[in-house]
């Protein structure tokens, strides 16, 4: 149950994941000399014609946050109540393509209109996702990032591709949607809603795939680095993405009793910031998809003419 | 006498979608079937020239000269009986209203196109509806297909409830309900397909709104509109309009 007027256990703040921990180079994909390309002006510069800045119309005066909260916590309307699924990264490095993809799904799956009141759930699939969410390849950007596979790739290296291209649709899919191209969902562990597979440069992606991955783009991307800013985003339900401590990550929830920020870890699993950790990081550059192509039909959202 | 010709091109600028380059000859008072305004001129030239208009075979002495809609470029000779029109590419409508020292009042309009070939004259508001399809109230019997809540992202936040509502129109009554801000597009860059009618409405109407269709699915929402809510805010704003 998602409650954001029960604090975090200060246990559980800022606590990397195991998987982090045990790996050789305790990244998950984002080391220092990768997140020092990511600066705020070179986030908003990636985006293109997408970039946008902050809507004054989110502006909430921090004595609104309890009440907006509250509004959440009553409608289940959190960026997190948008994400239907878990990825699963490990042992890879496309941890900024997991956050991507989380934005890019709960903003998708907003338009859609369809809430899942508990978030994501490891290993369980919502039947409502058949009804119009799309999971997309993290591997579909991430290939492109970094050819060379290991080594991590930038926030602003893979904001800019899913601007410039788009997503392939994962091969796991809630529905049998007639995809004409999709692509394994990661090269590591993947899970029941993330399909894995082995690593595939850009030139071996199905032919003729750029004419899907159009269909799955950010059309408005946000660039902030005012925490204040980052918070009314949390509260108005959108999901955040951001890198720090070797790591990117997606916020999507925010705790008002403490300040502290959950994420959807592209570990299977939902992981906290501390206030503290959150500022830091939003005033190094944070994004956050705010609108996503939309299918002439929701149903069908590759169209006819691209039906298997 | 000129507020009356001014009320008279008005009058006549309002029928000009219905009527096209038809003379007009509205009874007056002492009319004779003789009396005769012609406007004489091109209906179409490149962007950039400059077409010539005269009063060609009218009978009328004075003459008022308007164009619609207003064009900076448009000019009037001193005599009356010439008029000017240049500029950058568009369709235009002129009327010249004549009249004389008995009385009789007449007007003919002339369509020119800058820049192109003939069209259908640029449409003015008449009375009465205008864009999408008659809106049906209140909906009794029509099964409801589609609610979206249309809006503008730089202007308005979409209420929470609103989007509960939503929710719960998916689950509960598996009707297509979702939101779409004004400027999303589809991955060719054109307006979903699903959404063209339900926008035009929304946006007549004023944004933000929720527009509810029928004669849709799951493959969307309907090109039929039932009704149209502004500015929705509760829950019980979206689900009491969709029976």
């Amino acid at each position: 149950m998602i409650d954001s007027f029960s604090p975090t256990n200060p246990v559980e703040l800022d606590v990397p994941s195991p998987e982090i921990i045990a790996s050789p180079d305790s990244t998950g994909g984002y080391p220092d000399d990768v997140a020092a390309m990511d600066t705020p002006d070179a986030l908003r510069d990636c985006c293109g014609a997408a970039a946008r800045d902050f809507p004054q119309s989110l502006w909430l005066e921090p004595k609104d946050w309890t009440d907006a909260a509250r509004d959440n916590d009553t409608h289940h309307t959190w960026g997190l109540n948008y994400v239907d699924r878990f990825t699963m990264q490990n042992p890879t490095h496309e941890c900024t393509t997991h956050g991507l993809r989380t934005g890019f799904e709960a903003a998708r799956n907003r338009q859609r209109g369809i809430i899942f009141p508990d978030g994501p759930k490891k290993e369980f699939r919502y039947p409502e996702s058949s009804e119009g969410s799309v999971w997309v390849s993290c591997l579909s950007i991430y290939a492109e990032a970094n050819p060379r596979q290991k080594g991590g790739a930038g926030c602003v290296q893979v904001l800019n591709i899913a601007c410039k291209r788009g997503f392939l649709p994962d091969k796991t899919q809630s529905k049998e949607y007639g995809f004409k191209h999709q692509l394994q969902g990661t090269a590591g562990e993947g899970n029941l809603n993330q399909s894995k597979g082995p690593w595939v440069r850009l030139a071996d992606f199905p032919s003729g795939w750029e004419a899907t991955a159009k269909l799955f783009m950010p059309l408005e991307v946000v660039v902030i680095t005012d925490p204040e800013q980052a918070v009314c985003a949390l509260l108005h339900g959108r999901v955040l993405n951001y890198g720090r401590s070797g790591h990117a990550v997606p916020p999507a929830f925010f705790r008002i009793a403490d300040k502290s920020v959950g994420y959807v870890d592209s570990y299977n699993v939902i992981r906290w910031d501390s206030w503290r950790t959150f500022q830091s990081a939003c005033r190094g550059g944070v994004y956050w998809i705010e609108s996503t192509t939309t299918p002439d039909d929701w149903s069908n959202p590759a169209g006819l003419q691209l039906a298997a | 006498m000129i507020h009356f010709l001014r009320a008279l091109t008005v009058l006549v600028a309002l029928s000009a979608t219905t009527l096209g380059q038809q003379q007009l000859k509205p009874e007056v008072a002492g009319a004779v079937s003789d009396f005769l305004v012609d406007v004489s001129g091109p209906d179409a030239i490149p962007a950039g020239d400059l077409a010539v208009f005269e009063v060609g075979k009218s009978t009328a002495t004075k003459f008022a000269w308007t164009i619609i809609p207003s064009n900076k470029n448009f000019r009037v000779d001193s005599s009356l009986r010439l008029a000017y029109l240049s500029g950058s590419a568009g369709t235009f409508t002129l009327v010249l209203v004549g009249t004389d020292t008995n009385g009789n009042v007449a007007i003919d309009t002339q369509t020119v196109v800058i820049g192109g070939k003939p069209t259908i004259p640029p449409v003015v508001v008449p009375p009465g509806p205008v864009g999408p399809p008659p809106i049906d109230t209140p909906p009794l019997t029509t099964k409801v297909t589609g609610a979206t809540f249309i809006y503008e992202k730089d202007s308005h936040v979409v209420p929470k409830a609103v989007l509960s509502a939503l929710n719960k129109l998916n689950r509960e009554k598996k009707i297509l309900a979702t939101i779409m801000e004004a400027d999303t597009t589809d991955g060719t860059g054109q307006v979903p397909e699903q959404y063209k009618v339900a926008l035009a409405a929304a946006k007549q109407k004023g944004l933000p709104c929720l527009v509810v269709t029928a004669g849709g699915g799951s493959f969307g929402p309907g090109d039929k509109v039932l009704t149209i809510v502004p500015n929705p805010k509760t829950e019980a704003d979206v689900l009491k309009a969709v029976p």
